[in-house]
């Protein structure tokens, strides 16, 4: 079993919560945007709570900060654009090999939707790239989207095809227009609101426009059908131990004690 | 009457511009080349609602097809120029965040573009991906 947890810490210090959080639920593969500690320090933390071996796996210019107790030779960088869609592919070599596409996209508030569609496109057109390369489909894409799981960027066949259902995704790809575009299966739809155990969303928002969804799903993670049926767990955070990280009232994300987004944590049956 | 009119246009205007996209293009054709087949260029392109983004990529065929976007063009859909040229070396600490130049003719793109290939940063990655292929060739 892997374990990933992924957050975007809002440029905070979150040092403890971190590894408490990594610690708990014994994560293999800790994830984080907009993290403003040296990745030396957040490791020595790591290390320091939890006992492991953790080592930071990105290079300096990468969005997303990633860090492992799986050893370091098992990860193969093969992929990278920090200058549109902000991502980075590994291979890792664990079970019968998988593919980690991490990415932290621009928000709305800096590009508008039809831009991140486009870079979603390019997203969807690398992974599969790389997947033609490698030989093997078992790709898990990680990340803060800045879009929900109905956004066309998620949604559309030439973007990301990210849909709701195992049954929809086992179809492994569809034709549109002469040419095929392969699926994800998009588990994050099963925890939007509150019928399900865990807060109704990762990200919550209240503008004063006539249509504010308050709650929005932004980090997300898609497996390819080939891995869909490895997810063994997959929650979004509301506490870390004793620490909640909702505010007592009105039960939205507590930015005075961690972050406007909650922790997104999956565990997959690798072996 | 007209005569007396002067004409408002550039002398320099030209009735030959190449797209960003062909100039990427002759880039990527010629990387194979220069580098004995080591790397390869590729040029993406992705469009969306206003804009268009052309990717230069390279690729090291021995280094497990790894991918790097070297540089890319951004321009409207219909309109190849003004075209934004992002590329580690191009980059500046802009109002809002990290800006890029743009070029408004085929000769600044030109420019911005060889500014781009030429510069550390890109050397530093193409070093990079040359010696990584070549330790994986010996390796095999």
């Amino acid at each position: 079993m892997t374990s990933f947890l992924f957050w975007n810490v809002m440029g905070k210090d979150l040092r403890p919560l971190i590894a408490e959080a990594v610690r708990i639920h014994d994560v293999d593969i800790l994830m984080l945007a907009e993290s403003s500690v040296s990745d030396k320090e957040l490791a020595a933390s790591l290390i320091s709570i939890t006992g492991q071996p953790f080592e930071a796996i990105s290079d300096a210019r990468d969005k997303v900060r990633v860090f492992s107790r799986l050893p370091k030779n098992l990860w193969i960088r093969r992929q990278t654009d920090h200058l549109s869609a902000r991502m980075v592919i590994w291979s890792l070599n664990i079970g019968p090999g998988i593919l980690v596409a991490v990415t932290h996209f621009l928000s709305k508030k800096n590009v508008n939707e039809g831009e991140q569609s486009m870079l979603a496109v390019e997203l969807a057109k690398e992974i599969s790239r790389v997947e033609d390369a490698v030989g093997y489909q078992r790709t898990v894409r990680v990340g803060d989207l800045n879009m929900n799981p109905f956004d066309a960027g998620v949604t559309g066949a030439q973007s990301l095809h990210a849909v709701m259902t195992k049954r929809l995704a086992a179809r492994m790809e569809r034709q549109v227009q002469g040419s095929a575009y392969r699926f994800f299966y998009n588990p994050m739809w099963g925890l939007f609101g509150d019928r399900t155990d865990g807060p109704p969303g990762t990200f919550y928002k209240r503008s004063p426009g006539v249509i504010e969804l308050f709650w929005h799903m932004l980090d997300q993670v898609l497996l390819r059908p080939t891995l869909m049926d490895s997810l063994a767990e997959l929650r979004v955070l509301d506490s870390i131990g004793n620490a909640p990280l909702l505010t007592e009232g009105a039960a939205i994300p507590n930015v005075s004690i961690a972050s406007d987004h909650l922790p997104i944590f999956f565990r997959l049956e690798l072996e | 009457m007209t005569s007396t009119i002067p004409v408002l246009w550039p002398e320099d205007i030209k009735v030959d511009v190449q797209t960003p996209l062909s100039i990427l293009r002759v880039q990527a054709e010629n990387l194979g080349r220069l580098t004995r087949g080591v790397l390869q260029g590729e040029v993406e392109s992705e469009e969306g609602d206003v804009y268009f983004q052309h990717r230069l990529v390279v690729v090291a065929p021995a280094y497990g097809g790894y991918r790097h976007t070297i540089l890319v063009a951004l321009h409207k859909f219909h309109m190849p120029y003004p075209c934004e040229v992002r590329s580690e070396s191009l980059s500046y600490e802009g109002e809002i965040g990290i800006g890029f130049p743009s070029a408004v003719s085929e000769e600044q793109l030109i420019r911005l573009v060889r500014k781009a290939l030429t510069s550390d940063e890109t050397k530093a990655a193409m070093s990079s991906l040359i010696a990584n292929s070549i330790s994986q060739q010996s390796k095999q």
